[in-house]
């Protein structure tokens, strides 16, 4: 196969430009998520407890793309997946509010364009119909809960859980 | 001597002295505010930059520690819930990291009583004059603001500095 001067120029520009628009910081942020838990797949139930907009934050690689998401757990520690019926609600320094529901895996999420606050973000969840446990910090502007709430530590707070309401 | 030679000598000094390096033991010193005044700002600083998703994290140059944010010691905790009020070693280190990002501009600040304190980098993310990506962290003039400042002029505004604490949420309905 011959290619031309201008066939070679355009391969070379295009593989250039596919090197200029990869972030690696993001990419192998996505790698270390890992794979789906057994017996999972992609869809809303997937991936509990991670940060979701690792991946649904608009850089890819999965759609859609979420204002802000995360899971509620039933305990700190324990089941992989989290309780189904927790609400969730955030409210910014205006007073506004809004609030989501947690799947049967426990992940909630507002998708683009849905959530509708400034940060930072007041916080709090229910569960069961019992009383709103509140979120100690605001949330200054990560929109994955899992970002933080990866487990306890001197950099990382536990999962968000609500063990303890009925 | 020639108006030539005269030159290339002026010329020779002045580059040589130019590239002469530093002293090998020389140290360069710079004031900076009140340590002993501090905790109060770094208590403000902790509820307003240091949270995990923020300036509560190792890499960053402005490095906050405290109780709800990054802990200085693995064997702490993040959180009010389970963690240990914000140690005095971690309000020294957030001390160090405030006053070591721009020292000869906060030297400078400090010589002349806090004056225009917006010379400061952090002054100016912090009230948003400057792009920062975690938004206006306080307003000018505000409590937050007053009491920062106050510490760069020496005299640290305990009363704003209380209030720079909150963040000024309404209640939940």
């Amino acid at each position: 196969m011959r290619v031309g001067v201008g066939g070679a120029l355009a391969v070379a520009l295009a593989l250039l430009l596919a090197c200029a628009c990869t972030d690696p910081v993001h990419s192998d942020r996505v790698d270390a998520l890992g794979g789906e838990l057994p017996g999972t797949h992609p869809g809303p139930d997937h991936r509990p407890g991670q940060p979701c907009t690792y991946c649904h934050g608009g850089q890819g690689p999965a759609g859609p793309v979420f204002d802000l998401a995360g899971t509620v757990f039933l305990e700190p520690l324990g089941d992989a997946f989290g309780v189904e019926g927790a609400e969730v609600e955030l409210m910014d320094r205006t007073g506004k509010i809004v609030g989501a529901g947690t799947n049967r895996s426990g992940n909630f999420f507002f998708r683009d364009g849905e959530l509708g606050l400034e940060f930072p973000l007041r916080t709090r969840i229910r569960y069961g119909g019992g009383d709103f446990i509140e979120m100690t910090t605001p949330i200054f502007r990560a929109r994955s809960c899992g970002e933080c709430h990866s487990g306890a530590g001197p950099d990382s707070v536990p999962r968000i859980f609500v063990q303890g309401t009925p | 001597m020639t108006r030539l030679s005269r030159f290339l000598w002026v010329v020779l000094v002045g580059a040589s002295s130019a590239c002469s390096p530093p002293e090998k033991d020389a140290r360069e010193t710079f004031r900076t505010p009140d340590e002993a005044d501090f905790a109060r700002v770094s208590a403000v600083l902790e509820a307003r930059c240091g949270s995990l998703d923020c300036h509560g994290q190792m890499g960053r140059s402005l490095r906050i520690f405290g109780r709800n944010g990054l802990r200085a010691s693995r064997d702490d905790v993040s959180g009010a819930d389970a963690g240990v009020p914000t140690r005095p070693e971690e309000e020294l280190a957030n001390y160090a990291s405030v006053v070591a990002i721009e020292p000869e501009i906060l030297d400078r600040v400090v010589v002349e009583g806090g004056k225009s304190p917006e010379r400061l980098t952090l002054v100016r993310k912090a009230r948003g004059s400057e792009h920062h990506k975690g938004g206006r962290a306080w307003e000018e003039g505000g409590a937050a603001d007053r009491c920062f400042v106050s510490w760069l002029r020496g005299k640290v505004d305990t009363a704003a500095c209380e209030q720079g604490k909150e963040l000024g949420f309404l209640p939940w309905p």
